[in-house]
């Protein structure tokens, strides 16, 4: 049994909506997950976190949500080792901005550098396609969990 | 996840809008089970962001997909159709739940306050953006056929926040350009039959008070048909909006020099209106510079558009709390209580805030619990709009959806009243002939907006 720490950075409550979405989607492939904001979440408990997935939207000038800045200050700051983490990362943007999906960009590049493996490709969901996350993430959560060995 | 321990107090909403919404999904977060009804005015819920979020943004809109779970999967009750204060008395409502979060927000735009004659022509932002958002009552002006006055071909916008760049934004695209949102194309036909010619927009400060969000100037100076010009914003401005407006400023300010199809924006710092009067029919804004070689500076519009924020409703308007609407139980939530200021995501922290107090105020006792909640006002209320009726509206709605157009909403509370109660059965399509005869042209649609309209007056 698999165990998945589903972390999220919401300003408006989207991202943590498809968090919770991703959670029930990993369920048939015998993936239990825990879902928190990364506001709560300590980064030091990380490194021992075999499966990651990371959920963002991107705010103001391709920012991530308030929620989610202490989080990769504190990534920054304590440098967990997670050379054996795996993650996965989901983003919520709308294209009509220049930043599209600059949060969950910039949070990969961090866990990237402390030696985290990504699986399967990032999704994104885009507001301006009047598409509704939910169903994005959870096709996307199909697509990524078929395909890795979890 | 689910705690079937633990109190489970029986909670009224009033106001389905965003902090209504977010009081409601985080203390149905801390009370799994507990009864919790959103009571609102409309038979349509999520009041700012059906009728005052942009309607070409669709994107912040989509906020709404989250409060849907709230009907549709986490047992909130909606109650639309039911105005508390004069469908219900809120005394009833305050002795027939447990806890009561006033979220009604402000729903009137603000007035300037400044010596204003009579005859000239001003507007509030908000009740253009309801407009423009196909809110039922029109208070825009209307001659006496029921068509909408045009707002003229020069305009005045007092104010710099998030919902001047909305106008001054919404009033500068073409129709193409509003592709994929639900704006009210014939209203916008009549209202400004093509683009003005110019719109100046007044911020009584600097540009470091100045209030809108930088991605929101960005988006209008990135608009393909307008000139913007700069005036007022001082050497020492910093930061990157002044590094945006500074190769705006010094460009020459003459609206004749611009090409006659473009609209020419000039934004103005330092600005403070002082009069409103009429001046051979158009309308004459002064306002004081701090200059003091030159200390007035007069604009002569068509329409002054004012946007410097709401206002609790009119004294007799029987929907707006007062302060009477208050106990140990009563709470208020979102602009109601913090001003207007802020956007979704302060009013969500606004609500998870509150909604920490009350599950307080329950855990330590401070609240009593064990009163019957909606069960108690349900004989008391006629005509209620239940979440499934209002699906019907939303899926009639997405259904007669002109081209290029994400939905067209109805404009008329009756019509929508008849669809909502239309059927009971989800699968069956309304026959919106049985409802009120729809023509299939959109010429045709346009008359019948019209026809609808005019039956709202």
């Amino acid at each position: 049994m698999t165990t998945a720490t589903i972390l999220f950075g919401t300003e408006t409550g989207n991202s943590e909506m498809v968090a919770d979405e991703i959670s029930t989607a990993l369920d048939p492939f015998g993936v239990t997950s825990e879902v928190h904001s990364m506001g709560d979440y300590p980064v030091d408990d990380l490194s021992g976190q075999q499966l990651v997935i990371l959920i963002t939207s991107t705010y103001g000038e391709g920012d991530l949500p308030d929620t989610a800045i202490p989080f990769f200050d504190a990534l920054k700051e304590s440098k967990p080792d997670l050379s054996t983490t795996r993650f996965a990362a989901f983003g919520l943007g709308d294209s009509s901005y220049d930043t599209y999906n600059n949060g969950i960009a910039t949070l990969i590049v961090a866990v990237t550098g402390l030696g985290a493996t990504q699986i399967g490709e990032t999704g994104r969901h885009d507001a301006d396609s009047g598409l509704d996350p939910c169903d994005i993430a959870t096709s996307w959560a199909n697509e990524t969990f078929a395909a890795a060995e979890v | 996840m689910a705690e079937s321990v633990g109190p489970k107090p029986t909670v009224a909403v009033v106001g389905s809008g965003p902090s209504g919404c977010y009081v409601a999904s985080f203390l149905g977060k801390k009370w799994p089970g507990s009864e919790i009804t959103i009571f609102e005015s409309m038979p349509t819920p999520y009041g700012l962001v059906r009728y005052g979020i942009a309607a070409d943004h669709q994107g912040t809109k989509n906020v709404t997909r989250q409060f849907d779970r709230l009907f549709t999967k986490d047992g909130v009750r909606f109650a639309g159709n039911v105005c508390v204060g004069t469908d219900i008395d809120f005394s009833d409502l305050a002795g027939c739940f447990d806890i009561v979060v006033l979220a009604t927000g402000l729903p009137e735009d603000r007035p300037l306050g400044i010596p204003t004659q009579e005859g000239t022509r001003v507007i509030g932002a908000g009740t253009l953006l309801r407009a423009l958002n196909c809110f039922p009552t029109r208070t825009v002006p209307s001659d006496p056929d029921g068509r909408y006055i045009p707002l003229g071909q020069q305009l005045a916008v007092v104010g710099m926040g998030n919902v001047a760049l909305d106008v001054v934004r919404l009033m500068s695209k073409d129709p193409h350009e509003f592709e994929g949102s639900d704006i009210d194309d014939e209203l916008l036909e009549q209202l400004r039959p093509r683009r003005p010619q110019s719109i100046d927009v007044i911020s009584r400060s600097g540009l470091s008070l100045a209030k809108f969000d930088y991605a929101m100037l960005r988006e209008l100076l990135s608009l393909p048909n307008i000139d913007v010009t700069v005036l007022g914003l001082g050497d020492n401005a910093t930061g990157p909006a002044a590094e945006l407006l500074r190769t705006h400023i010094d460009t020459v300010d003459d609206s004749s020099t611009t090409e006659p199809e473009r609209t020419h924006v000039r934004l103005h710092f330092q600005l403070t209106p002082e009069s409103i009067t009429t001046s051979n029919g158009r309308t004459l804004l002064r306002a004081s510079t701090p200059n003091a070689a030159a200390p007035v500076t007069d604009l002569v519009v068509d329409t002054v558009i004012t946007a410097i924020g709401f206002t609790q409703g009119a004294e007799q308007d029987l929907s707006s709390p007062t302060g009477e609407w208050s106990g140990d139980n009563v709470y208020r939530v979102g602009w109601l209580s913090r001003g207007p200021h802020g956007a979704i995501p302060e009013n969500r922290k606004d609500a998870r805030e509150l909604a920490e107090r009350i599950a307080e105020d329950v855990t330590n006792g401070r609240l009593e619990i064990g009163r019957a909640g909606f069960a108690a006002v349900e004989p008391l209320l006629r005509n209620v709009v239940t979440f499934a009726d209002w699906q019907r509206i939303e899926a009639f709605e997405q259904r007669e959806a002109l081209p290029g157009r994400c939905r067209r909403k109805v404009t008329d509370r009756t019509h929508m009243l008849s669809i909502a109660t239309s059927s009971s059965d989800p699968e069956h399509v309304p026959d919106s002939n049985a409802v009120t005869l729809v023509p299939q042209t959109a010429d045709a649609i346009r008359e019948h907006q019209r026809t609808v309209r005019e039956s709202d007056k």
